[in-house]
């Protein structure tokens, strides 16, 4: 599509003003009719200019007084008044009305689009004034900052607290909860033996199952997946940029200044046009390290920098929640600080939503290490991960099971995500519960062969940090989507309940019930067979011994098998150590019960930036970011 | 048509049409020993007393579970339980192949069911449908595992590597001889291997590849010493086979499709590596078996073979004569398989040719039915009932004998006191060391000179004592 009109003119403005060079100009020029946007987005997407001379060039073109909103913030009630949305996807904002009565309107994309929207908008006398992109966001947060703050905390537990973790634990969950150990007490009281044999038959055949249910999915999981993976990339490779819609990348960060270069490094080879990335960097407003950080970094106009005021509880979906009220895009991806998405992410989310179900509202990419030879803690983690991510949740895709939405890269529509409130802010892995809650909702979730890597937690005592937060979580969500099994049921199915129970409940009860059987097994092994023989009739016997010996060998076998789809067989062998694995899991899963009851909604922060690896791709990053300038 | 009723539709007529060749033979005077153990050893474990206890009850494991569980579930058949399991497999492999043909293989239903009828006929399938399930179960394994290798070198999925584990993983919990075909395919696996899975580690190649098989011998053990029971049966290795290149011949000629397929798909790797290590498997399986001696029929070594003709036949380039060729290479490998066991085979193949061709075969049970017809409606019978299978499936039940694990018993062979009323023993003149643990414990019961002892009945190779005194 050819440049507009205004496009052209106030490229050879800044042509003439020597702002612009004509190689720069050609470029910007070639872009803006490529991607079929404005040649202010794409000027706002190249680092050429300092953002005052943009729009000083533009308030020139316009003949238009350019007013700089921090020095004379607009007037909040004045504000208030007007819809944040509709203000935010114009960029425009009310400042004040002058005595005669005339309403001072900044905006950062004068032209006739935003002429039409002030006059709709805004009836009488209207003076339309310039201000930069950055001014008007940071008046617009500052203007509904406790409102937006409120909604960001508490819009689920308002307007559906039954899926909100706010609650750790219903009354009528207490009453059954209580109504269990009574049962399980008079039956220690009475038949002591009988039932300890009663509760030993529930475990193991809750084992049993566990173990048969991850082998299924990862025979599905691998079955289905390449055919998908094939017409997705070629639907993805044929895609035009002119048609791509504004995509937004919200960056949830806290106190990790070092990654930030990594991370703008990643998002700027990201195969999109940068002019239509809503790149959203969501710092807490006390973390001054960081936003300095970023400051520093002088990055593009598409980079903008959030700052969530501090409140309770103080966590990553509460950032996200408010930074979404900021939001431009039609979809909608997380990604952490130091992440690393392939390229061409964003475009194979698309072909992925247009190729699934129009109740397809969510799509998941897999996670998966940089760093995988580390350390035997890394080369652990990426198999857990390549198990979970290559394998099992295309698996339970298949199955129609809910999906548990992995960290970052699950891309989002806009419209769905808004409708369902978004994050839980009080639930520590709010995205997997998202992702039980969207399928509650009668979406649904994908899964695509699309990687984001991301740095491998090379320290036991952060992993175990990090893993007690997400099995806490996990317990949250449990609680959570159990409080109306009826509902659930009806919602997802049986295949899903049975689904949900074993992946979400599995996860966090086989870490707590482990060292029930492993103290079991020495205590077998020590005082022989007639130490355990009371509790144990021989049919209980035998499938216990199938659980010991067939079922961790086949866990054991599946963690071989994940590296396998990557090729990465020189990981295959280490999955022998997976035990030393599971005791870990099974630490983080006593660390995690004790403070769902202590601090459920603390957020046990996982410490980036201490992979070797890190350091060498902090190093890479940096002097990109010099030959990019 | 969902898929259960279809899969029932097609299974069950298949299930009685494998019966009519078992019981053909069977009519004629043939049943295979391992037919014959594994029948008793489940009639004991589901009707014997609460008190029996075997030392060697549970190898091979799985066709023994699955054996029992059906013997639980019909135990008065007429048909020996094991035989049913062997059908029942037999026909879900027929009924897996044709699928395989047909989605697969891309043939259509015609030419996927005259193949799959052909290879019904073939008689090395024959010989393993009247083994019983051990040697079904093998030849499931080791299709699984060709399968898994050839999907592993086209696709490289999880499900694929599951797949050929999974073989590898059936085959010694199956059968013996699966110990020594599992090792056989050690040395050729790495050939089937996509060279990018080889380019990181060949070293975790071949450690994931393996870690099922060694994990279920590893569990085996574990299981056997934790029980304080014996993993294979007394005897089983002591069997042995001949050390002689005829007990290759039935192996060789059952490759005769794989041959051909190999010389097809000469230019196309693909197919090509998967195929040669399927055969050198096979091969590298049964000339171990030469050396260990885990199977003494050459014609039951060559039965897993199958599974890789299976995976030949679906990998065969497609052509207009493709269907026709294999067919008349299926019905040239008759011959050539009957020659083979002829030339080759065990002397139980042997009779199972005789039998087939509906020539009575000297009835080795005939002397376990008069035994069992004397002992009708006795009651304190000692019997060493694990080594004397033939006498429980001759019995059909174990009502009034006494057995391991019941007191009488264990004291009349561990404390050298008889107890009960009768003892009957097995005894074989020829034999170095008398297999039956009863005659061992009581020597003179060979001869006829013991004041504690009458005998009451005597058909070689049993003799049945009235106990006279007791101390």
């Amino acid at each position: 599509m050819a440049l507009d009109g205004d496009s052209a003119a106030i490229g050879e403005l800044l042509l003439d003003r020597g702002l612009l060079t004509p190689a720069q100009l050609d470029e910007a020029t070639a872009r803006a009719e490529e991607w079929h946007v404005g040649l202010i987005e794409v000027l706002q997407s190249r680092r050429w200019l300092k953002p005052g001379e943009l729009y000083r060039a533009l308030a020139f073109y316009y003949d238009l007084r350019l007013v700089d909103l921090f020095e004379a913030p607009p007037d909040i009630d004045l504000v208030r008044q007007q819809d944040v949305t509709a203000m935010t996807d114009a960029l425009t904002i009310p400042v004040r009305r002058m005595a005669g009565g005339t309403l001072v309107v900044a905006t950062a994309r004068p032209g006739p689009r935003t002429l039409l929207h002030i006059i709709e908008t805004y009836p009488g006398d209207v003076e339309i004034v310039v201000a930069p992109q950055l001014d008007i966001s940071w008046a617009l947060q500052t203007a509904f900052r406790e409102e937006q703050l409120h909604r960001a905390v508490y819009g689920l537990a308002d307007t559906d607290p039954v899926m909100s973790a706010k609650s750790v634990i219903t009354p009528p969950q207490v009453v059954a909860i209580y109504l269990m150990i009574s049962a399980l007490l008079v039956g220690f009281a009475t038949a002591p033996v009988a039932s300890l044999i009663a509760l030993n038959v529930v475990m193991t055949l809750f084992y049993t199952g566990n173990f048969l249910f991850k082998a299924v999915l990862v025979w599905v999981g691998g079955e289905v997946q390449e055919r998908y993976s094939r017409a997705i990339a070629a639907e993805a490779a044929a895609m035009r940029d002119d048609d791509l819609p504004v995509y937004t990348v919200l960056v949830p960060m806290f106190r990790e200044p070092e990654v930030l270069p990594i991370l703008t490094a990643a998002l700027r080879k990201l195969d999109y046009p940068l002019a239509k990335l809503d790149i959203k960097i969501v710092l807490e407003e006390t973390d001054d390290e960081t936003i300095a950080a970023a400051r520093a970094l002088e990055l593009e106009g598409v980079f903008e920098i959030i700052q969530v005021p501090q409140s309770h509880p103080q966590t990553k979906p509460k950032a996200c929640n408010y930074a979404l009220q900021y939001a431009r895009g039609d979809f909608l991806v997380i990604f952490d600080a130091e992440d690393k998405p392939e390229p061409d992410q964003l475009k194979k989310v698309l072909a992925a939503f247009r190729q699934r179900s129009p109740n397809t509202a969510c799509i998941q990419c897999r996670l998966n290490y940089y760093n995988a030879r580390e350390n035997w803690l890394t080369r652990m983690f990426t198999l857990d991960y390549s198990l979970w991510f290559d394998l099992m949740l295309p698996g339970l895709e298949r199955l129609g099971v809910p999906i548990p939405l992995g960290g970052t890269s699950n891309h989002f529509r806009m419209d769905v995500l808004r409708e369902l409130n978004a994050w839980d802010p009080f639930n520590v892995t709010e995205d997997a519960d998202l992702g039980i809650r969207l399928t509650q909702k009668g979406y649904r979730v994908g899964v695509i062969d699309s990687t984001t890597y991301e740095e491998a937690n090379v320290s036991i005592p952060n992993w175990i940090r990090q893993r007690s937060r997400w099995i806490k979580g996990y317990m949250q969500t449990f609680l959570v989507h159990t409080r109306r099994p009826i509902h659930l049921y009806r919602s997802v199915g049986l295949p899903g309940v049975i689904g949900f129970v074993f992946f979400i409940g599995g996860t966090f009860l086989s870490g707590l019930l482990n060292p029930i059987f492993w103290a079991t097994f020495l205590v077998w092994m020590i005082f022989g067979a007639d130490a355990i023989e009371p509790f144990f009739p021989p049919i209980l016997l035998y499938m216990s011994l199938l659980n010991l010996l067939a079922g961790n060998a086949l866990l054991v076998y599946l963690t071989m098998v994940a590296p396998f789809r990557r090729r990465w067989t020189d990981l295959a062998p280490w999955g022998i150590s997976v035990l030393g694995y599971w005791v870990l899991m099974t630490i983080a899963s006593y660390k995690a019960l004790k403070q769902l009851i202590s601090n459920p909604f603390y957020w046990e922060k996982t410490q980036h930036g201490l992979s070797k690896q890190t350091a060498n791709e902090l190093d890479a990053a940096k002097s990109d970011a010099e030959v990019a300038t | 048509m969902t898929r259960l009723l279809r899969f029932g539709i097609y299974t069950v007529p298949l299930f009685g049409l494998l019966l009519l060749p078992v019981l053909w033979v069977e009519m004629h005077g043939f049943v295979s020993d391992a037919t014959v153990q594994m029948w008793a050893k489940t009639i004991l474990q589901v009707e014997g007393p609460q008190a029996f206890r075997g030392t060697d009850p549970f190898y091979p494991p799985l066709p023994y579970a699955v054996t029992l569980v059906v013997q639980a579930l019909v135990p008065r058949t007429g048909i020996p339980v094991p035989l049913l399991v062997s059908a029942a497999i037999g026909a879900l492999l027929l009924y897996a192949w044709f699928g395989n043909l047909r989605e697969r293989g891309a043939y259509d239903r015609v030419s996927a069911g005259l193949i799959v009828a052909l290879l019904a006929m073939n008689p090395f399938f024959l010989r393993a449908l009247v083994n019983g399930p051990g040697t079904m179960f093998l030849l499931l394994g080791f299709w699984i595992y060709a399968r898994g290798l050839l999907n592993l070198r086209l696709n490289g999925t999880a499900p694929d590597m599951m797949k050929v584990a999974v073989g590898l993983l059936i085959m010694p919990v199956s059968h013996g001889y699966g110990l020594m075909l599992t090792l056989g395919t050690l040395p050729f696996i790495v050939i089937a291997a996509r060279p990018s899975m080889l380019a990181a580690s060949s070293f975790g190649y071949i450690v994931s590849m393996f870690f099922p098989a060694v994990a279920a011998i590893g569990s085996l053990v574990f299981v056997a010493s934790v029980l304080d029971t014996e993993i294979f049966p007394a005897g089983a290795v002591a069997a042995g086979a001949r050390f002689e290149f005829d007990a290759l011949l039935p192996t060789l000629c059952a490759l005769a499709v794989v041959a051909a397929a190999l010389w097809r798909t000469r230019g196309v790797p693909r197919f090509f590596l998967p195929l040669l290590a399927g055969a050198c498997s096979l091969i590298g399986g049964a000339v171990l078996n030469l050396g260990y001696g885990l199977e003494a029929d050459p014609v039951v070594v060559a039965a897993p073979a199958l599974g890789l003709v299976i995976v030949a036949i679906r990998s065969w380039p497609p052509s207009g004569l493709r269907a026709s060729v294999i067919a008349a290479v299926l019905v040239a490998s008759v011959p050539l398989g009957l020659w083979s066991i002829r030339a080759g085979g065990g002397a139980e193949s042997l009779r199972l040719l005789q039998a087939a061709r509906g020539v009575a075969v000297a009835d080795t049970r005939a002397a376990d039915r008069a035994a069992a017809a004397y002992l009708a409606g006795r009651d304190g019978v000692l019997a060493d009932v694990e080594r004397n299978p033939g006498l429980v499936t001759a019995m059909g039940r174990i009502d009034g004998l006494l057995v391991a694990g019941q007191t009488a018993y264990d004291v009349t062979l561990q404390g050298g006191r008889p107890r009960g009323d009768w003892i009957a023993v097995r005894h074989l003149p020829d034999a170095v060391s008398q297999p039956d643990r009863l005659l061992g414990a009581f020597p003179q019961l060979a001869e006829d000179g013991s004041p504690a002892f009458a005998l009451r009945f005597s058909h070689a190779p049993w003799r049945i004592f009235q106990i006279i005194e007791q101390d």
